[in-house]
């Protein structure tokens, strides 16, 4: 296996381990880092699409098996992971800032769209909570990054 | 300076084939957010009992521990408020010790208590409204006698056999105590009572009319029938419930105690012999 995709193994693996181990203390919060999301946002920019597909799909139907999310979490996944392989390459992926705003609009518009499909959202979850998770999110998974990174000099 | 994640570029023919693993996703997905509730649960137990197992039982084992972690803190008050409260009826005692002496009296002895579990069972279960502890005429249980619990009142011991007492909640339609207010102003006899949702309350009944009960006092054991102990908190008047044609009042009383958060009581056992004191004038 490449160093690059162990890397990305690894980080998505401790993303969902943290996600699911910590997620007592992140439901308690108003707003929290969705280090789930990051996990398959960050998994469907470094793997192929068709792995990316197939890990969304499974961390979304755990997610939904987790809290009881309708379905929806698995779908909204799925889509995000393929559609992060598939268009990383249309935009700035060179850029310093690309990952940050990658993470940055991709949580936003997943918790938007599950707010939506589950006939929550209004202006606060859509304007207020969905971006702040999102920046939090955007921290946590550029912190993780780094670490992963860093460790794998 | 760090290396970056290198992503994967896909060629032609793996492009083909990621979609088509896309587009069946996309299908199981949405059937599987289109199958229903309960085909959905099905799933979601499965995974729980399987992959998601080994979270559950640590999300089980933080809210232990966080349990654990507040019953400590709790019980830590408790016991520096007991250290506070024993300090003060100590000194109460010795008054209440020098002035029995002066006037003659022998020494007073209050009885102790017997601490028992409720057997697991009742109340949650049906609307019984009676239990059973674990402790019996061998360890000293002598019917009928007050059952009591750190808050106030639970109920009265029945019946006692060798080891198990069986007895009646103060939700019992059959339960009385004798009741007086702390600074004993006034007097009564509190009852059951259900509320119109279903809920148990007590009633403050035979109360005279010309005599207001301050709505927020604590109630507590009158001591009279030697029941129960005196003193032991039975709840705090909530409202005024029923006015008897210019005669007398009743009120609704809060209960110190609900029999669900009664795990382990104390049963009185009251002194050898009760005491009677002569307080006619000579």
């Amino acid at each position: 296996m490449e160093s690059s995709e162990t890397r990305t193994v690894v980080l998505v693996l401790g993303f969902t381990l943290l996600h699911f181990s910590l997620r007592p203390l992140f439901v308690d919060w108003p707003v929290a880092p969705d280090l789930l999301t990051a996990a398959v946002l960050l998994g469907g920019l470094f793997l192929r699409a068709g792995s990316a597909a197939i890990l969304g799909f499974s961390l979304g139907i755990l997610e939904d098996a987790m809290a009881l999310g309708g379905g929806w979490t698995a779908l909204l996944y799925t889509v995000a992971a393929y559609m992060g392989a598939r268009f990383r390459d249309l935009i700035f992926a060179d850029s310093r800032l690309f990952v940050p705003l990658y993470l940055f609009l991709g949580t936003w518009a997943i918790h938007a769209s599950i707010a939506a499909l589950t006939g929550s959202l209004d202006v606060t979850t859509g304007l207020v909570i969905a971006p702040i998770d999102a920046v939090l999110t955007t921290v946590a998974g550029g912190l993780g990054e780094l670490l992963i990174a860093r460790a794998s000099r | 300076m760090t290396r970056p994640l290198r992503y994967v570029p896909a060629d032609r023919p793996s492009r083909g084939r990621d979609f088509a693993i896309f587009v069946a996703l996309v299908t199981l997905a949405l059937g599987f957010a289109t199958i229903g509730q309960e085909r959905q649960i099905v799933v979601s137990q499965y995974l729980r009992a399987t992959i998601l197992y080994p979270f559950l039982r640590l999300h089980g084992a933080f809210e232990e521990h966080a349990v654990t972690v507040k019953s400590t803190r709790q019980l830590a008050s408790q016991r520096d408020s007991l250290a506070a409260e024993l300090a003060a009826a100590r000194r109460v005692a010795a008054d209440v010790g020098q002035l029995r002496h002066l006037l003659g009296l022998g020494a007073l002895d209050p009885g102790s208590f017997i601490l028992a579990d409720i057997v697991p069972g009742r109340p949650h279960i049906g609307d019984s409204h009676t239990f059973l502890v674990a402790k019996g005429r061998v360890d000293g249980v002598e019917p009928p006698v007050g059952v009591l619990a750190g808050d106030g009142i639970v109920g009265i011991i029945r019946t006692a056999g060798g080891t198990t007492a069986i007895g009646h909640l103060w939700t019992h339609p059959e339960f009385r105590v004798s009741v007086r207010t702390e600074s004993g102003s006034a007097v009564g006899i509190v009852r059951p009572r259900q509320e119109d949702d279903g809920r148990m309350v007590m009633e403050l009944e035979g109360t005279p009319y010309q005599e207001d009960v301050p709505l927020g006092s604590l109630l507590v054991t009158s001591g009279v029938s030697s029941l129960y102990p005196t003193g032991i908190p039975v709840g705090t008047v909530r409202a005024v419930s029923e006015v008897y044609a210019g005669w007398a009042k009743s009120y609704l009383v809060e209960p110190s105690v609900r029999p669900d958060e009664a795990n382990v009581v104390l049963v009185w056992r009251r002194p050898a012999a009760p005491e009677v004191v002569d307080l006619l004038p000579r």
